[in-house]
């Protein structure tokens, strides 16, 4: 299943712990219709490049499900930052 | 095989401990998953990276990456899309740095043998000088 939110922190100290949540569902809705705009051009490029284009559809809904669970967090005297796919 | 599992049977063979208490101690090491990692068996769903470092000039930091191995599979699945003539061209480039590795022997069978060993991967760097400590595992 592809993420549905993401939560970012970033500022300068770790003490101000200001969370953003990013509902990435939203996001998905708003780029459905892009994407089935920009379906035929993605098709005939993989065609042209000799791609097959459903399985290209399949490796990258693969990809963008699999980024579910990352965590990345720096913490510095100076700084701080966080990400989180959910 | 881990290694805390490893250290019971061998406890167990040099009679330190009785068979019960092996027992006890493997179950405990199951139901935990040997303090917080895996439990030994099963397959890792995140790849951990964890870096504490206190340098006297950039003071402390704190670096915490918990990737998930799905997402390695599905990198190299995206290879499997790379035209055969750019894989060419990376395999050319590759050997000239001297690197001679095909990039077409790259498959999700190869990864699942990968990440089946990556069960007892364990890296733990400690520096005192700077106070460093590195700790890369699967979990």
């Amino acid at each position: 299943m592809i993420p549905m939110f993401a939560i970012i922190r970033f500022g300068r100290t770790s003490s101000r712990r200001s969370h953003i949540w990013i509902p990435l569902f939203l996001i998905w809705l708003v780029l459905a219709p892009v994407v089935i705009v920009l379906l035929p051009i993605a098709f005939a490029a993989c065609l042209i490049v000799r791609i097959n284009p459903f399985r290209a559809c399949a490796v990258i809904w693969a990809c963008l499900s699999a980024t579910r669970g990352t965590h990345i967090e720096v913490d510095t005297r100076t700084a701080s930052f966080l990400i989180q796919i959910a | 095989m881990s290694e805390d599992r490893r250290k019971i049977l061998e406890m167990l063979a040099e009679k330190k401990i009785t068979a019960e208490e092996a027992d006890r101690l493997i179950a405990a090491l199951s139901s935990t998953g040997a303090g917080g990692e895996i439990a030994s068996g099963g397959k890792p769903k995140y790849l951990r990276v964890l870096v504490d470092t206190n340098d006297p000039l950039d003071g402390p930091t704190k670096v915490n990456v918990r990737v998930p191995i799905q997402l390695l599979r599905a990198g190299v699945k995206l290879t499997g899309l790379i035209p055969a003539v750019a894989r060419e061209h990376m395999n050319e480039a590759m050997r000239e740095q001297g690197v001679n590795f095909d990039v077409n022997q790259i498959k999700p069978e190869n990864l699942d043998e990968l990440i089946d060993q990556l069960n007892d991967l364990s890296v733990d760097v400690d520096q005192a000088q700077t106070n460093t400590k590195v700790r890369v595992f699967c979990e």
